[in-house]
């Protein structure tokens, strides 16, 4: 009964939603009257203070008055004066032929910008505009002219910030989707790679690049980014990260399905290993599907090395992925249910450290890792000359007094700084950002249950590990389910000689990579020079 | 068919090794050296033979039926309700040996770690996992497995190199001290564990190569005897008469290790592995209870009755025996003519009722037609 009440009472929201969107509009087409035409777009862009009008008359021979529509701005400066130079040229040499309609006279002979079109459509000629092209009406055609002129103000190529490497190429991607993409065709040149445009968003009408080696890829996992890119109805995309939440496999997942990269050559191997690539306009960041696991622990700088150091570093990130998970339940756990793991004598020092803590374990970590999440957040907003002060506020008050005051002991603070060194050592911020906070609930697990809550904690995130799939592959491989023909470039780097083929789930369209046997060698007697 | 999923065999493999090695890690050597004494090693050799045999008469039912599950051709070879009445015993091995299983994890828990916990919440635990990952489905319990499979290993090669030092080897010898009579009945225990293969039963349909199927099964026969060996072997050495008399030896063995003088009672970090070992193996009972289930109750989909089970096998496990001594009683009084009958007796008198009734020709002719 009170909900039939309410239901009266907020029929009006539910009639609202079944009139149409306004934002539908008839397809109309342009009129062969300039002064209708000119009345169309005034009041179309009423009050949009940045659109410019120009009127003016060609003479072929005869005066035929002209409209030149563009966004300041948008629009770059040169085109537009030479398209006007051009048409009001007076002294044009080429005679107009009396059939020829004007529009495609001036295309073919008067205009001298590459990239020219005819549309009809006023609501076309609209969006046109709007994205920084030149269109011009004139008076008497049922054609106007598109001028491709887009060109604005951008940050130039500049090194990626989130992704610094020590070697490896310096570029990153700008907010400018051209940009990206000429910077990956100057990577990979061939015609197979193969980049196919939409446009996502009623309102921000954003261009997003789908883009893929073709032959490699495979083309049912194309066709999947294709129709969950479609099945998107918004109004806005601002970010690849609208995008990303949209076109995920397990929405609720703590891990995140989508690999984001703002580096040109990381889109390019992975591109090469049979991956697709999503650009979206006005970001630097791409995202890279489907994507395992592992692959959050490795860098494009891996490849860049030499293979020993680089195998050293992913195991060495093994560790430390598990280090920022378990060590803070590790010691929870210890010192409260396994104190016989522990060596005498250390026992002794952990137990003095804590005679005077008034809380427990859990209770002193979380206090610890919370002071710790809240400086990291602290540090990451404030603008660069105040950081400092964060760094120190928190070394001195957060560390030094905390201890002497006795509100922690020595110990929690090694274990919270190993933490928290180890989550900063792991290269995705995506990846350590499911970890970040899985650590909590294995805490609360470590101290009521000890190493057998932490261990059925591991279980229920392995479970779920092993059930997420990125597009269909799933996320543990190679290791769960083996295919240990991968693992030459999972746990390890191997040298790059001897990586032969694509991994085996995403790339097997066209497996091999290059030829094999090709570790160098010292020539052999008879051809060494005396 | 209930699952849509496929395993490889390589998988099934791996998901059989830890129907066995799941639990017998902890109890095994006990078990065996009650009877066999100091010749226990051997049982875990001799327990191969009816293993085996095992393994090459579920291929021969199979091969016969190869894309059904065990519900339906048991209809075709039995009749209705024989074939029903098969099932529902088999369903009753199954959900009885879960509750076992669960039983001597949380037993081994509660006495070895946490001996004022209330032993209800590691039952409670334990099925939760199970239903998790029974809900998740075959392929994810297979890559649960394959992802535990080489933790679980390293566990025990660290055990036997890590007390090589230990061994006192005149423990074995004299070999054969009482005869060979106490190693047969020793025996008895091993073949039962590995008797728990029968499961590929209602998991062979589910392989994406079936005939691949004996193959990975013996190599993973193979892999299990190459643990218990050192196992048993490694607990007598050791232990040597004591060994009859604990509960948990394997485990013992763990909190013998001492590391580079420090790092000592690191038993804490093995129990860790080993329940996730014990995890795999209540997950693969738990699925193949709920997947036959299903399949009897004629249901659309198994996971409606993950829910259930769990409430059923929970209760079961808390009210089959009220303390370890009498829990201890049910191996040889109740585990073991049931584990003969559904584990040995049953597959050996499916696959003689196909022979008798001629199925295998009709198959055979059907084949030859194609």
């Amino acid at each position: 009964m009170v909900f039939n009440k309410l239901k009266e009472k907020f029929k009006g929201l539910w009639a609202d939603k079944k009139t149409p969107p306004p934002n539908q509009e008839e397809k109309k087409l342009l009129s062969r009257s300039l002064g209708k035409n000119e009345k169309y777009f005034r009041d179309t862009f009423n009050r949009c203070s940045d659109v410019i009008f120009r009127k003016f008359e060609v003479s072929v021979p005869d005066p035929v008055p002209v409209l030149m529509v563009y966004l300041d701005g948008l629009s770059s400066f040169i085109v537009g004066e030479s398209v006007v130079r051009s048409l009001m040229n007076r002294y044009l040499k080429e005679k107009r032929r009396g059939d020829e309609p004007l529009a495609e006279h001036a295309r073919d002979h008067l205009i001298s910008v590459p990239e020219i079109k005819p549309e009809k459509d006023l609501g076309k000629l609209v969006d046109f505009v709007l994205s920084g092209d030149i269109i011009l009406i004139m008076d008497g055609e049922p054609e106007g002219l598109v001028i491709s002129s887009r060109g604005w103000e951008a940050r130039s190529v500049s090194e990626p910030e989130a992704e610094p490497l020590v070697r490896g190429p310096r570029d990153g991607f700008t907010e400018n989707i051209r940009t990206n993409t000429s910077l990956i065709r100057r990577r990979l040149k061939t015609s197979r790679l193969k980049l196919e445009s939409l446009e996502i968003g009623s309102i921000t009408k954003t261009a997003v690049i789908i883009t893929y080696i073709d032959g490699i890829v495979n083309e049912k996992l194309v066709a999947e980014v294709r129709e969950r890119l479609a099945r998107i109805k918004t109004d806005s995309i601002l970010e690849s990260g609208y995008l990303e939440q949209f076109i995920e496999d397990n929405p609720w997942s703590l891990f995140s399905q989508v690999d984001v990269t703002e580096r040109p050559d990381k889109v390019c191997g992975n591109l090469l290993e049979g991956r697709v690539a999503v650009l979206v306009d006005n970001t630097p960041f791409a995202l890279i599907v489907p994507v395992l696991f592992l692959q959050f622990l490795q860098t494009p700088e891996d490849y860049y090395m030499r293979p020993f150091q680089a195998s050293f570093l992913r195991a060495l990130r093994l560790v430390t992925l598990n280090i920022a998970l378990l060590l803070p339940s590790f010691y929870i756990a210890i010192t409260t249910f396994h104190q016989e793991m522990l060596p005498t004598s250390l026992l002794l020092s952990i137990a003095q450290a804590r005679s005077g803590v008034p809380f427990p374990a859990l209770v002193e970590a979380l206090l610890m890792e919370m002071a710790f999440e809240i400086v990291r957040e602290a540090g990451i907003r404030l603008p660069s000359p105040m950081g400092q002060a964060v760094s120190i506020v928190a070394s001195l008050v957060v560390g030094q007094a905390a201890v002497s005051a006795g509100l922690v002991s020595p110990a929690m603070l090694i274990v919270v700084a190993l933490t928290a060194m180890a989550s900063f050592s792991l290269p995705s911020s995506h990846a350590t950002e499911a970890i970040r906070l899985l650590r909590f609930p294995i805490m609360f697990l470590a101290a009521t249950l000890g190493l057998f809550g932490v261990m059925a904690g591991l279980l229920v995130i392995l479970i779920h590990l092993c059930s997420l799939r990125s597009f269909g592959v799933p996320y543990l491989s190679p290791i769960a389910p083996l295919t240990l023909r991968d693992w030459k470039d999972v746990p390890v780097r191997a040298p790059w000689w001897a990586m032969f083929t694509r991994p085996r789930l995403i790339g097997y369209k066209e497996p091999q990579r290059q030829e094999f046997f090709q570790m160098p060698r010292p020539p052999k007697r008879r051809e060494r020079k005396p | 068919m209930l699952e849509s999923g496929k395993i490889t065999p390589g998988q099934a493999g791996f998901l059989m090794i830890f129907t066995v090695l799941g639990t017998s890690n902890l109890v095994m050597p006990v078990l065996t050296s009650r009877y066999a004494q100091m010749d226990a090693w051997m049982t875990v050799i001799l327990a191969s033979l009816p293993h085996v045999l095992l393994i090459f008469v579920m291929n021969g039912i199979r091969k016969n039926f190869p894309q059904e599950s065990i519900v339906s051709y048991l209809k075709k070879i039995t009749g209705k309700y024989l074939g029903i009445l098969i099932i529902l015993g088999y369903l009753w091995y199954m959900i009885f040996t879960l509750t076992m299983i669960n039983r001597t994890v949380s037993e081994f828990l509660l006495t070895s770690f946490m001996p004022e916990t209330p032993i209800e919440v590691f039952i409670i635990v334990m099925l939760l996992l199970g239903a998790w990952v029974t809900k998740a489905g075959l392929e994810v319990l297979a890559r649960v497995a394959t992802f535990i499979m080489p933790l679980f290993l390293i566990s025990f090669a660290l055990i036997f190199l890590l007390l090589v030092g230990e061994f006192n080897f005149s423990y074995l010898t004299p070999v054969f001290e009482y005869g060979s009579k106490p190693v047969i009945r020793g025996a008895i225990y091993p073949t039962l564990w590995r008797g728990e293969y029968v499961l590929m039963l209602f998991l062979w349909p589910y392989l994406n190569t079936p005939e691949q199927g004996l193959r990975s099964l013996l190599q993973s026969a193979v892999i299990i005897v190459l643990v218990m060996l050192p196992i048993t072997t490694a607990s007598i050495a050791v232990f040597g008469p004591l060994t009859p008399h604990m509960y948990f030896p394997t485990f013992a063995l763990v909190e013998y290790i001492e590391l580079v003088g420090f790092i000592t009672r690191i038993d804490a970090v093995f129990m860790a592995v080993w329940i996730a070992g014990a995890f795999v193996k209540i997950g693969i009972f738990y699925y193949c209870i709920c997947l036959t289930l299903g399949e009897v109750l004629g249901l659309k989909d198994y996971r409606y009755i993950v829910y259930p089970v769990g409430i059923i096998c929970g209760a079961l496990t808390i009210f089959i025996a009220p303390n370890v001594a009498v829990f201890e009683n049910l191996f040889p009084t109740v585990l073991i003519p049931m584990n003969l009958l559904f584990q040995y007796l049953m597959p050996l008198l499916i696959l003689g009722l196909i022979y008798l009734r001629g199925l295998h020709k009709e198959k055979r002719g059907e084949g030859d037609g194609v």
